[in-house]
């Protein structure tokens, strides 16, 4: 990929003084049903103080949210990822009461009934790229990585054909590497942080003469969207603009952008007559803004795993670029800290964890061996008992297929300790696995729990003044180790190292390395810090 | 006069980058502090081209070296003692106070006779003056000799230091810069030929917080070809380490990571800092309290970054005024420059 010079990037902007943003705004009564539903049920769902309720309003947001903002087909997966996540109606009824019961049926029934439509988001885009590939045009696409797949079937589909991979753009790094382009194309609303969020650049430093974008109705762009500290006096995050769906004209004078909207749809009455297009990523948004939740940086690290870190953190990390003069140091996320450079999570022996230790997955084997076991054996039995035991997450089936899998980068579990703690009583694995000496006996949940905890770098937390000191003892022992760590890093992606013995500290030093970098979540203080599972991360986006 | 960027073809000089040498040679020297923030459409060395700029004004100016501009800072120095700290009720909370410094100036000036050495019998303790604002010079008075006033000039004004600060050094150099480069690179600019042989830490570059090779490098990008001479912008702006032969360094270097300069510096006349974290910490930082901050950064820069400069901007507007004065001294920036400009109100 070729780096944009200055001065081509201004000779563009010279003979490109006009850029068109083509807002298509499509409306689905179907779809709207869907939306309204899950909507309702999300925000009821979040007046409950009970985590398990919480738990499944932020993962149905996370479901509509994504709906909203890629192009999915409209396929079977809608109803079932609606079925696996809510349950049989019976267990709704009986959880959640009539009323989520109602709007669950509606969102079924429209789920079910959807699916011999075609999405008309995906019908706009596919005539959007002929119409782009008759003119021979470069255009590129701006979407989040993990919706690609949906987007190369939107030509697949009718012409047996996969956009390349070049024309996808998914970080600001990219975007900032790319030439000057007659179009690009984006899906759902201009937003700053969160689903669908794309770089204020976009707008701010365009690189095309026209952005087309194609977005579920209702779905508005962020007032403030653009944000240039030079121009905008360095007012940030006003909101106050009407939500008009579009970039305030005053603050690209210079640039002179003008929005043209034009809405599609089968049922453009449904937008004045219903909520359906109530802005739903605008209101979600707003459900967590409380103080237990912190705003963090996401890095996604290799084997699909992710670490939250609040703002200004200073994260132990590797440099392998030959010419960098600090390979090992402090470095904070999109600041220093970028993509290509490593994450080094210390697994540190520390007192905190009971003084008992054993390699990385040890205990976590004897305990992932008997849930298979009895999964495998009678897996609704086990379900029931743990149900009754009061691990009651909603699909526990996929939960419990997922604690099977072996360790990686983290030991698979529950997330939280009290279901942890009924998974092993119920598996009874306590009553014939001794632990620990005669002085120093623990329940082996309790020791199994820290190597859980350990796994997803908990143990360096304790206590901050004791990071501090071990953060320095470790950037010391790791500064002797820089040319090993350049040699391994040549070697493979990721890799871990055991502490030298000679330093006075046991463990080991895993060095992930960093795929991308993504800011606008909202995360519990106990959940920085910590190795994510990358699927699990999506309740967090704003 | 040609003009290079990476790997393409020479070019005349492209109004961007005229405009930002023009911007730094246009900058007004004064007692002042200015705040001006630039965001460009990319990275790029825009900053370095300010710099250039300055420093080819600087070439011009008598005053522009180590011994005046000493003399300077201690007068910018007593200002802030006599107009804010002396009678302030805060010891010291300038969030508080909403003066705009962030360290306090006591008035205590420390002096030591050419030719001594710091031991402490013989070392002098003045108190600035009142008198300095009415005289618009360095008024000193001595209590330990019956309130005796003095007048420190250019000369023996490096006989005196703020107390708590270390005595700058005051040495000759050998070696020359060439004139024609900078003449040319501003159009037949007035160049002082003193000033080519003398050091200079009034001006200063704060680097990008990735490091001084990161901000070396984008500026090593830019060539200039004049009078078939093919020169580095990283050359030309003689940064202490960045020139192999020049042992005349005008750019003090501030590494924004460290926290430090490349040599002593004592409170430059401006500081054009590289990149958004560069801003941030040279607006805060105590040894550009008096200075007057130029900041580079780019749009494509993630959300949360744009929004702490566009803070730190929002939270100076406390105590500086839009500075319109000097947006009639530069001109209207080419498409996909913007500019904002703030002054410290009085």
């Amino acid at each position: 990929m070729t780096t944009v010079t200055a001065s081509e990037l201004f000779q563009y902007l010279e003979s490109h003084q006009n850029i068109e943003i083509d807002r298509r705004e499509i409306l689905s009564f179907s779809f709207g049903t869907i939306r309204r539903n899950i909507r309702r049920i999300v925000v009821s769902l979040y007046d409950s103080d009970d985590e398990e309720a919480l738990r499944l309003a932020r993962e149905l947001r996370a479901m509509l949210s994504e709906w909203l903002t890629v192009p999915a087909p409209f396929d079977k997966v809608i109803e079932e990822s609606l079925v696996s996540t809510m349950g049989p109606p019976e267990a709704v009824q009986a959880r959640w009461g009539k009323d989520i019961l109602e709007c669950y049926e509606l969102c079924r029934n429209a789920a079910q009934k959807i699916q011999s439509e075609e999405s008309p988001v995906r019908a706009q885009l596919r005539i959007v790229l002929m119409d782009i590939r008759a003119r021979r045009q470069r255009f590129k696409i701006y979407c989040h990585r993990r919706s690609i797949d949906h987007f190369q079937t939107i030509l697949a589909e009718e012409h047996q054909e996969l956009l390349p991979a070049e024309i996808f753009l998914n970080t600001l790094k990219g975007y900032r590497e790319t030439g000057p382009l007659d179009v690009l194309i984006k899906m759902g609303p201009l937003r700053v942080r969160g689903w669908g969020s794309v770089p204020d650049a976009l707008v701010s430093s365009p690189r095309f003469s026209k952005l087309i974008q194609v977005v579920w109705a209702g779905c508005n762009d962020d007032a403030d969207f653009g944000y240039d500290p030079a121009a905008n006096a360095g007012m940030a995050g006003s909101d106050d603009a009407a939500d008009v769906g579009m970039p305030k004209q005053n603050i690209y004078s210079q640039m002179n952008i003008k929005t043209a909207v034009t809405r599609y749809g089968n049922d453009p009455g449904a937008f004045n007559l219903t909520d359906n297009d109530l802005d739903d990523l605008r209101i979600f948004s707003t459900l967590e803004q409380t103080a237990e939740y912190r705003p963090a940086t996401l890095v996604h690290v290799e084997d699909l795993h992710g670490i939250f870190y609040p703002p200004h953190s200073r994260v132990i990390s590797f440099d392998c670029d030959p010419a960098s003069q600090s390979p090992v140091m402090l470095r904070m996320p999109g600041d220093s800290l970028i993509e290509g450079m490593y994450v080094i999570v210390p697994v540190v022996d520390d007192v905190d964890l009971g003084g008992i230790h054993a390699r990385h997955g040890h205990f976590s084997e004897v305990w992932k061996g008997r849930l298979k076991e009895h999964y495998s054996a009678a897996p609704d039995k086990l379900i029931a008992r743990l149900r009754a035991a009061g691990l009651n997450l909603v699909n526990l089936s996929a939960a419990i297929k997922h604690w099977c899998s072996p360790p990686s980068t983290v030991i698979h579990a529950p997330q939280q300790v009290k279901h942890f703690e009924i998974l092993i009583n119920v598996l009874e694995v306590n009553h014939d696995v001794e632990v620990g000496t005669a002085h120093h006996m623990q329940p082996f949940w309790q020791i199994a729990w820290n190597e859980v905890r350990r796994s997803r770098g908990e143990a360096i937390q304790a206590g901050f003044q004791e990071q501090e000191i071990v953060e320095e003892q470790l950037l010391h022992v790791l500064s002797q180790l820089v040319p090993e760590l350049r040699e391994r890093a040549s070697r493979s992606a990721g890799f871990n190292l055991a502490i030298p013995p000679q330093h006075g500290i046991r463990g080991t030093f895993n060095f992930l390395r960093i795929e991308e970098i993504e800011t606008g979540f909202r995360v519990p203080n106990a959940y920085l810090r910590i190795i994510h599972d990358i699927r699990t991360v999506d309740q967090w986006r704003v | 006069m040609l003009f290079l960027e990476g790997d393409k073809e020479w070019s005349n000089l492209p109004q961007w980058a005229s405009y930002l040498l023009h911007m730094g040679y246009s900058w007004p020297a004064g007692n002042v502090r200015r705040i001006a923030l630039i965001s460009m459409p990319c990275d790029s060395a825009a900053a370095g081209l300010i710099v250039l700029g300055a420093l080819i004004r600087d070439l011009g100016d008598p005053k522009a070296n180590n011994i005046e501009g000493h003399y300077d800072a201690l007068l910018r120095y007593a200002r802030q003692y006599v107009q804010y700290c002396r009678n302030c009720q805060m010891r010291c909370i300038p969030e508080v106070a909403g003066c705009g410094y962030t360290t306090e100036a006591t008035g205590l000036i420390r002096h030591r006779p050419a030719g001594t050495k710091s031991r402490k019998g013989r070392k002098k303790f003045f108190r600035i003056s009142e008198r300095t604002i009415d005289e618009n010079r360095l008024v000193l008075t001595s209590p330990e000799q019956g309130n005796l006033t003095w007048w420190p000039d250019l000369n023996s004004a490096y006989d005196f230091q703020v107390d708590g600060e270390p005595f700058p050094e005051n040495r000759l150099i050998d070696g020359v810069l060439s004139a024609d480069p900078y003449k040319q690179l501003m159009g037949d600019a007035p160049i002082v030929p003193e000033n080519l042989r003398r050091p200079f830490s009034g001006l200063c570059m704060a680097g990008r917080t990735m490091g001084d090779a990161a901000t070396r490098h984008i500026c090593a990008d830019i060539r200039f070809g004049i009078s078939d001479r093919n020169l580095g912008l990283d050359e030309l702006l003689t940064i202490r380490g960045w020139t192999r032969s020049n042992p005349i360094y005008r750019v003090a270097f501030f590494n924004s990571r460290t926290e430090e300069f490349d040599r002593y510096v004592q409170s430059p006349d401006l500081v054009v800092a590289d990149g958004d974290s560069a801003f941030i910490s040279a607006t805060s930082h105590k040894a550009f309290q008096r200075t007057s901050v130029i900041g580079v950064i780019h749009r494509t820069l993630e959300r949360d970054r744009l929004e702490s400069v566009g803070n730190k901007i929002q939270s100076l507007r406390q105590w500086y005024m839009d500075d319109n004065e000097i947006m009639d001294l530069i001109r209207e920036p080419p498409l996909g420059i913007r500019i904002t400009a703030l002054r410290k109100g009085t």
